[in-house]
């Protein structure tokens, strides 16, 4: 294994592929902040390009851009409110309340360590793990999504700051939103309108930006002059860093986050998406200051940040192990790999040891490099809060515009967008909490796809479950957090109550 | 393109001169992909459309173009300028089946066909340790019961219900949304069996998680020459999908022939037949009548399978 490792840093020590590290990671960074131009766009930009570049140096470049926008999603939902990755949705919640009460910096800080923490572990991981984890991938068949899925929805106990009826309620209309599109089974059109833009379903871009990002531009059209805090300007580069309880609090949530997001990104179908959302539930269910959250919770960031940085590297195993993409970006890099003539799957450690140990060498490498990119830039993104209310209200307008129309290339989903504003906007005036719309609109269509997968397999019947004890384990997972949400939801309150 | 409709229009004889020296095409020429760039159909398009370039003397150039299950391109072209310079991609998906399934903005008589150039390889597998070692052996149990298979959709499902209603097996369709979900359930012994592509079956035939019993085309698997096809096999039927340009009806037909000459010829070129292997495809140099039979015969066949399976429209 060392040796491997050496071989793969030997292979990354040319000019050409460390300099196609470097690209990688600092595209992947701007593809992160610019929302809607996600990483599977730009790789696909740039396939053609990489196909001027042998196998090796085209996957380090691809697998930068990869893993880089997962450092970036998170600046514009600290700093603006809109989630740059669909991944980074949840971030948006506590940085950006972090970010109104001047504690950006430490947000984007932790963040971008966090996020270098569960990378190099999810790297480890690949490396240490692959050949067992992939047999995991494998043992995930229709039961057993469908009952990961029913206890990804259960997390929606632990959201429910605004009442169990009113989670339940905006997890209905996620729900009812995910399944807009074609049946997953038969393929038949359900609520289209006849309208073609929505034959694919609702698009992640519009919902995201509109819910969060553009409501935001109506409340603060709404609250007057107040500007949001700033530091004062730090004396030494690294002066916008977490202080010292702030560091205290995020160790454990970055570790697990970290370990969580490597396991729930393994699995093929929204990994980095499902494990940002279960960190946040788990950390907010942990920790000492339930009260905060919401409000500004450091945790409620270190978690989520550094799950799905885990997760996109947990992906690569059943990639390389086994040949299977387990989300859109990865299927891209497999089709990198195909046009390259290598046959991706179990085989490549022995037929391509240097494609394999390179990667994983520049995994390590690129990780190091965002770290050392996003510290220095925290100071200056922090600075962007400074800038007068009505440009930045243009800014978030603008981005919000551009990134929905990039993703689709439509103007019904510039619509939609604005119409998710609105809606966004009154939701949350009326004391709506949109965690739950958000989680249950991007685990629904797999929730649904498993469970009918698993009803054809066993010709209908539903009992069959109890031959799947993965499935099993699931769902009294999903039981017991439900009761626990719902049983040990008021003692938070109490606290709050005896404290302020 | 307003500003030289305009320019044609009201100084037409001053554009005479240099339409005369350019033979057409003059200007670029562009290809919808129906999929996502870097899937098979998208990286064996840019392959043809690399060659065709060399004998148009204009760019070809791709836009990727997906949606609404490989339907978005064809649907684009078919309302755009009959002039020959916006063509699409077109498969079995797209004008056999979707058809059937969707609601959807043209018919099969709302293109000029162009040639086919590429053909989908199928095959048919179990898990290693399956009972099931031969073909036979695997009907004589789906008489018997009923057997799940894993898919990505049409036309390998279709080929499937064709067995259960020509030999009486219970063959249960589970879909998956893409071939390497399909492939992978198979692997896990969550199904039976799967019908797929080389490019998501190959690592796990080749690793020995899966083994093959037969190829679903009529051409068995260069990988596997030992394997025979279902009709080499005793079964009288082979899963054919042939990937095709077209373009809106309407195209002047000195343009259409002009077109198929040079991408019939595109399509013959020893870096296509290189590319498509790679992604386990198989050259499919068709001429553009041949191809557009092809797809209205298929049409039709498949109407009924697909109500009968109550995967219609109603």
């Amino acid at each position: 294994m060392m040796d491997g490792l050496l071989q793969g840093f030997g292979v990354l020590m040319t000019f050409q592929n460390l300099s196609l590290c470097l690209i990688g990671a600092v595209l992947g960074t701007l593809v992160g902040v610019l929302p809607g131009l996600g990483p599977a766009t730009t790789i696909a930009l740039l396939l053609p390009i990489s196909l001027k570049l042998d196998p090796t140096g085209a996957i380090i470049l691809l697998a930068g851009i990869y893993y880089g926008v997962a450092y970036g999603g998170t600046i514009t939902s600290v700093l603006m409110r809109i989630p740059g990755e669909a991944s980074s949705v949840v971030t948006c919640i506590d940085g950006y309340a972090m970010a109104r009460k001047g504690r950006a910096g430490a947000a984007l800080g932790i963040a971008a360590i966090g996020s270098f923490i569960a990378g190099t572990f999810g790297v480890l991981g690949v490396m240490l793990l692959s050949p067992p984890l992939a047999e995991l991938v494998i043992a995930f068949g229709p039961w057993e999504y469908a009952a990961l899925m029913l206890a990804g929805l259960s997390l929606i106990a632990f959201f429910a700051a605004s009442g169990v009826a009113k989670a339940a309620l905006m997890a209905l209309v996620g729900l009812f939103l995910g399944s807009v599109g074609l049946d997953p089974i038969t393929g038949t059109s359900r609520f289209t309108f006849g309208i073609p833009a929505l034959v694919d379903g609702v698009n992640i871009a519009p919902l995201a930006l509109g819910l969060f990002g553009l409501s935001e531009l109506l409340f603060l059209a709404l609250s007057g002059d107040k500007k949001p805090e700033i530091l004062r300007p730090p004396s030494t580069l690294l002066g916008f860093m977490p202080n010292r309880t702030e560091w205290k609090r995020s160790a454990m949530p970055i570790a697990r986050g970290s370990v969580l997001g490597f396991f729930v990104g393994l699995l093929p179908g929204g990994g980095a998406v499902l494990a940002s959302f279960l960190s946040y539930a788990v950390e907010k269910r942990l920790t000492k200051y339930p009260e905060e959250f919401g409000k500004g919770a450091i945790e409620g960031v270190a978690g989520p940040e550094s799950a799905n940085n885990s997760g996109t590297a947990g992906a690569f195993i059943p990639l390389l192990t086994l040949g299977i993409p387990s989300n859109a970006v990865t299927a891209l890099l497999l089709g990198a790999l195909l046009v390259h003539g290598v046959q991706p799957g179990p085989m490549i450690l022995e037929r391509q040891p240097e494609l394999y140990w390179g990667v994983i060498a520049s995994m390590y490498l690129g990780n190091f490099i965002l770290l050392v990119l996003n510290l220095p830039f925290v100071g200056f993104f922090v600075r962007a809060l400074e800038v007068p209310r009505r440009f930045m209200a243009t800014a978030i307008l603008l981005v919000c515009v551009i990134g929905t129309w990039s993703t689709g290339l439509n103007h019904f989903d510039v619509l939609l967008a604005a119409a998710f504003g609105i809606v966004g906007f009154l939701l949350r005036r009326g004391g709506f909490d949109l965690g739950p719309l958000v989680l249950a609109y991007v685990l629904g269509p797999t929730l649904e796809r498993s469970l009918r997968q698993a009803l054809l397999i066993s010709d209908g019947d539903l009992t069959q479950v109890v031959h799947h004890p993965i499935a099993l384990g699931f769902l009294i997972v999903s039981a017991a957090v439900l009761l626990s949400g719902l049983v040990f939801r008021k003692r938070p309150a109490v606290v709050q109550d005896g404290g302020s | 393109m307003n500003r030289r409709q305009a320019l044609l229009a009201t100084g037409g004889t001053l554009m005479l001169p240099s339409l005369a020296r350019a033979a057409w095409p003059e200007r670029e020429i562009t290809v919808l992909v129906a999929y996502g760039a870097g899937g098979s159909t998208d990286v064996c398009t840019r392959a043809v459309a690399a060659e065709a370039e060399k004998i148009l003397n204009v760019p070809v150039q791709i836009v990727n173009r997906t949606g609404g299950q490989g339907t978005s391109a064809p649907a684009q072209a078919a309302t755009s300028r009959p002039d020959g310079y916006t063509l699409a991609t077109a498969g079995m998906a797209a004008l056999a089946i979707m058809p059937h399934v969707l609601d959807l903005s043209y018919t099969l008589d709302s293109f000029s066909y162009l040639p086919g150039y590429a053909r989908y390889l199928y095959g048919i597998a179990v898990p290693a340790d399956s009972p099931f070692r031969t073909m036979a052996e695997l009907i004589d149990a789906g008489k018997q019961r009923r057997l799940t298979f894993a898919a990505a959709g049409a036309p390998q499902n279709i080929g499937m219900f064709e067995l259960n209603a020509r030999l009486r097996t219970r063959f249960g369709f589970v879909p998956f949304p893409g071939g390497a979900e399909a492939v992978t359930a198979a692997i896990g012994k969550h199904v039976d069996f799967v019908v797929q592509n080389p490019p998501e079956m190959l690592p796990a035939l080749q690793s020995g998680r899966l083994r093959l019993l037969a190829s679903a085309s009529d051409v068995r698997w260069k990988e596997f020459p030992d394997v025979g096809t279902l009709r080499e096999q005793g079964i009288d039927l082979a899963v054919d999908s042939v990937l095709g340009l077209v373009g809106p009806k309407d195209i002047p037909s000195e343009r259409v022939e002009l077109l198929s000459r040079a991408f019939l010829q595109a399509a013959q070129a020893p870096a296509v037949a290189d590319t498509l292997h790679r992604f386990g495809m198989i050259p499919a140099p068709v001429a553009a009548a041949d191809f557009e039979r092809m797809q209205r015969t298929a049409f039709a066949e498949f109407g009924p399978h697909l109500r009968a399976a109550g995967l219609a429209r109603r």
